[in-house]
């Protein structure tokens, strides 16, 4: 009697996080992974550190359009004490599980869709040199895309909260469309500072453009 | 003009970054550490032990049944860097297994990367239930690491 499985060259690895006390979570990422397109990325949410698996308090499947580049998945509010990211890739040849970014927190989404005429540009990084013969070379660099799109007739509200964002100096990930390319459109970056126009007939109308940088590490 | 309502995610409201929150792994290579999580730089990466890591709780049980009589085998925790060590780890604990009447083999094939499980010795007949078993739910079982579909089987 015997029984051969698939090829398998490492096991299910995860990553916990204890936040000490139940916080609220709106968004699950995982960035920079190794799992190309295939293998499962999933979410657990846990009351208890002892809590079983098989019992879990919440569980999601991070996918998205962009397998390859973040797993991704926006969800109702969920508030535990315990969040682990699980990969699940044993048939990954390279042996191990790995990954650069995790997110897993809450969102922010204003009460306005931005503007028409998003752009994005990429910034040229590679030189071109040449040699005192004249030979001509290429030193190729990856080409990091600036993201930019305009915001118009936003909140107070919400000019505050972005404010504070903009304030925090820290990266972000920048979900362009979450409902139709959730990875594919996200953004890894930071945010550069910028003016923020006032009009409207009582000044409680905000417009500003929001310039992303993006981060490839 | 319809228009698409962004959603920011931001640092700022990233629990697994917050400063009181510990954050732990279930392997993680000496030179890439969970700490690198906390760096920005996507570069900057945790990376689980090359190989196999069993944890307690988490991936160290395997269900089997003789004569359907359900077993459970408790893998020892650990990091197992190859499959021929794993699978002897895998067969150590099914031979330990409380209740169990037959002998079993464990072997990786380093050619094709699959394990396989042989009824080595005895008679009863040899169920592995890695979908309905008690500890396979959730896949939460040793299967997957062993290259099994959550799957029942038998035979």
């Amino acid at each position: 009697v015997t029984q051969t499985g698939s090829a398998a060259y490492h096991s299910r690895e995860w990553v916990r996080f204890d936040f000490g006390s139940a916080q609220s979570a709106t968004v699950g990422i995982v960035h920079a992974h190794n799992m190309g397109t295939t293998g499962t990325a999933n979410l657990y949410f846990k009351t208890a550190d002892s809590q079983a698996w098989s019992s879990a308090a919440a569980f999601r499947v991070l996918t998205g359009d962009d397998l390859s580049g973040k797993r991704i998945a926006f969800f109702a509010s969920q508030s535990y004490r315990y969040a682990v990211l699980e990969l699940v890739d044993t048939g990954n040849t390279a042996g191990y599980s790995e990954f650069g970014v995790p997110f897993v927190g809450t969102y922010w989404q204003p009460g306005r869709g931005f503007q028409p005429g998003a752009s994005r540009a990429a910034e040229p990084l590679s030189v071109v040199v040449r040699a005192d013969q004249g030979a001509v070379y290429l030193q190729r660099k990856a080409s990091p895309k600036d993201h930019r799109l305009t915001y118009s007739g936003l909140s107070r509200a919400d000019r505050d909260t972005y404010q504070a964002l903009e304030d925090d100096h820290r990266h972000v990930f920048f979900a362009k469309d979450p409902t139709n390319f959730p990875g594919a459109d996200t953004i890894y970056g930071v945010i550069q500072p910028t003016s923020i126009g006032e009009w409207g007939p009582n000044g409680d109308l905000f417009a500003f453009e929001v310039v992303v940088f993006e981060n490839q590490g | 003009v319809a228009s698409r309502t962004p959603r920011i995610a931001a640092t700022l409201n990233n629990l697994a970054l917050g400063s009181g929150t510990i954050i732990t792994a279930s392997s993680q290579e000496t030179s890439l550490p969970v700490a690198f999580l906390r760096d920005p730089l996507p570069t900057r990466k945790w990376r689980s032990k090359l190989g196999w890591n069993v944890v307690a709780g988490y991936n160290d049980k395997l269900d089997f049944t003789e004569a359907a009589v359900a077993r459970v085998a408790t893998i020892t925790a650990g990091n197992y860097a190859t499959g021929a060590a794993y699978a002897t780890a895998v067969q150590t604990a099914m031979n330990a297994a409380p209740g169990h009447v037959n002998t079993y083999t464990v072997t990786y094939d380093p050619s094709t990367k699959a394990f396989t499980i042989t009824r080595s010795a005895g008679a009863a007949a040899l169920g592995l239930p890695f979908q309905t078993g008690a500890n396979e739910v959730l896949n939460k079982g040793a299967h997957r690491d062993l290259g099994f579909t959550d799957t029942d089987l038998s035979g």
